[in-house]
C-alpha cells in the first residue's frame, strides 16, 4: 500500500483528533509524489516503476485489448462488443474529426481516438477504487501527449502548404492596415508555436490536479473530524455528502477534459490542413 | 440536417468558428506573455518593475482583442451568405 | 486600535479567484443568449457567432488581467 505523505503546515498525523489542538494536515502538492516500487539503472539514467507507470501500463493494456477484441469479429450485424467498438469509433469520427477538418479527416480519427480513450480511461483511474490516481495530473504526461499533437500539426502544416507559406499565412492576419502588421506578427507567431501547445497541457494537466487535490482534501476531512460531538458528527458527514458529490462530478470534468484535448487536436491538424484565407 | 453523420457540412462553417473561439483564448494569452515579458524587460533594465509590467500587460491585452476583431470580421466577410443558405435547406 | 482579523498568505490568489467570478458569470450568459439566438434563427447564424465571438473575448481579457495583477502589485 503506497503511504501518502501529507506535509502541511502542521505535523499532524492522519486520525480523528478534533480537539486535540492540531490543525487540519491539508494536502498540498505533495501528495502528488508517490514514493516507487523500484527504480532500475539502465545507462545511467534511472528508471522509475512507481504508481504511475504501472497504471499508465495497464491504461494502454485497457484500451488496446478492448479495441482489438471489437474489431476482430467482422460481422455485418454486430454483436454487443463489436457494436460498441464502433460507437466508439464513430463518436470520434463523426463529433469530433468530420464536424472539424472535413471528410478529409477520416486517416485522422486512429490518433485523434487514441488520444481521446486514453486520456479518458486515464483520468478515469482517479475514481476507481484502488487506483485512485489520475496520470494526467502528474505534468509528464500531458506534456508527453501535447508533443505528440504538436509534431502532428506542425510537420502537417509545413508539408501541405510549404514551410514558408506555413508561417506567413498565419503571421499575417487579412483586414488589418500594414503598420500594424509589426506588432500583431510576432504575437501571432508566439501563439501558434508556444501557447497552443502549453495552453493544451496546462488545461488538462491543471484540471486533473485540482480535481485531484479537492477529493483528496474532502475525503480527508470526512475521517479527521469522526469525534463524539455535534460539530464533528455533522462536519464528517457533511464532508463525505461533498465527497460523493464531487465525485460525480468529477467524472464529468475528466470526460470533458478528454473532449476538449482531442477537440483541440482536431482543430489545430485542421487548421493546418486548410490554410486559411 | 445532418443524420447521424452520414452527411457533412458544406461550408468551413462550424471549423472555422471552433478555431476562431480557441485562438481568442489563445491571442489573450499570447499577448500578454508576450507584452508583459517585454515590459518586465525594459522594467529589469530601468527599474519601476511595476509601471512596466502593468503596462506592457494592457498593451498586449488590447493589440490581442484588436487582433481577435480583425480575424472574427475577415471570418465573417469570406463567408458569403450563399454558402451559408445552402446549409439550411 | 488593535487588530481584530487578519489574512496572511498568499492574497494574490484570493484576489484572483474573485476576480474570476465575473468573467464566468459574463461568459455563461454570452454564450448561453448565443445559442438560445441560434435556436430561434438559424439563418441569423454568422452575424450571431462575430457578436459572440467578441464579446467573449472582451470579458475573458478581464479574467486575464485579474490573474496578472497580483504579479504586478505583490511582493
Amino acid at each position: 500500500m503506497s503511504v501518502v505523505k501529507l506535509s502541511g503546515d502542521s505535523s499532524c498525523p492522519v486520525t480523528p483528533h478534533l480537539n486535540s489542538g492540531c490543525g487540519f494536515p491539508a494536502p498540498n502538492a505533495e501528495i502528488f509524489f508517490l514514493e516507487p516500487y523500484a527504480t532500475l539503472n539502465i545507462f545511467g539514467m534511472d528508471f522509475v516503476i512507481g504508481k504511475t507507470s504501472i497504471l499508465a501500463a495497464l491504461v494502454s493494456i485497457i484500451v488496446a485489448t478492448f479495441f482489438l477484441a471489437a474489431a476482430r469479429p467482422r460481422k455485418m450485424i454486430p454483436g454487443k462488443l463489436q457494436s460498441l467498438g464502433e460507437q466508439a469509433y464513430l463518436f470520434v469520427r463523426d463529433q469530433i474529426a468530420r464536424e472539424v477538418i472535413g471528410k478529409d479527416g477520416d486517416r485522422f480519427v486512429p490518433f485523434l481516438g487514441s488520444l481521446f480513450f486514453f486520456v479518458w480511461i486515464s483520468n478515469l483511474m482517479g475514481v476507481i477504487p484502488g487506483a485512485q490516481f489520475p496520470i494526467m495530473s502528474s505534468l509528464a504526461f500531458p506534456v508527453a501527449l501535447t508533443l505528440m499533437v504538436y509534431l502532428t500539426y506542425m510537420y502537417i502544416g509545413m508539408k501541405t502548404q510549404g514551410p514558408i507559406k506555413f508561417f506567413t499565412s498565419a503571421m499575417f492576419p487579412p483586414g488589418v492596415p500594414k503598420a500594424m502588421y509589426v506588432l500583431l506578427a510576432p504575437l501571432e507567431l508566439l501563439q501558434l508555436v508556444v501557447t497552443r501547445p502549453v495552453t493544451q497541457a496546462i488545461r488538462l494537466f491543471a484540471n486533473m490536479f485540482a480535481g485531484h487535490l479537492l477529493l483528496t482534501t474532502f475525503t480527508l476531512a470526512a475521517y479527521y473530524l469522526i469525534s463524539p460531538s455535534v460539530i464533528g458528527v455533522l462536519g464528517s458527514v457533511t464532508s463525505f455528502g461533498v465527497t460523493v458529490v464531487l465525485t460525480g462530478f468529477e467524472m464529468f470534468i475528466q470526460g470533458l477534459q478528454a473532449f476538449i484535448f482531442t477537440l483541440l487536436t482536431a482543430v489545430y491538424i485542421g487548421g493546418s490542413l486548410h490554410a486559411e484565407h | 440536417m445532418k443524420a447521424d453523420g452520414a452527411e457533412f457540412p458544406n461550408s468551413n462553417d462550424n471549423r472555422e468558428t471552433s478555431d476562431m473561439a480557441w485562438r481568442s483564448v489563445g491571442n489573450l494569452t499570447a499577448g500578454l506573455l508576450l507584452y508583459g515579458g517585454l515590459g518586465w524587460l525594459l522594467g529589469q533594465k530601468f527599474g519601476h518593475q511595476n509601471v512596466f509590467i502593468a503596462a506592457g500587460s494592457i498593451l498586449g491585452i488590447v493589440l490581442a482583442l484588436y487582433l481577435t476583431y480583425a480575424r472574427v470580421s475577415a471570418m465573417d466577410r469570406n463567408t458569403t451568405t450563399s454558402d451559408r443558405r445552402k446549409d439550411q435547406q | 486600535m488593535s487588530v481584530l482579523a487578519e489574512v496572511t498568505g498568499s492574497i494574490g490568489s484570493i484576489g484572483y479567484g474573485l476576480a474570476a467570478i465575473g468573467p464566468g458569470v459574463g461568459i455563461g450568459i454570452i454564450f448561453g443568449n448565443g445559442v438560445q439566438a441560434i435556436a430561434r434563427q438559424p439563418e441569423a447564424y454568422g452575424v450571431i457567432r462575430q457578436n459572440m465571438i467578441l464579446g467573449f473575448a472582451l470579458t475573458e481579457a478581464l479574467a486575464l488581467i485579474g490573474f496578472v495583477v497580483p504579479f504586478v502589485f505583490g511582493a
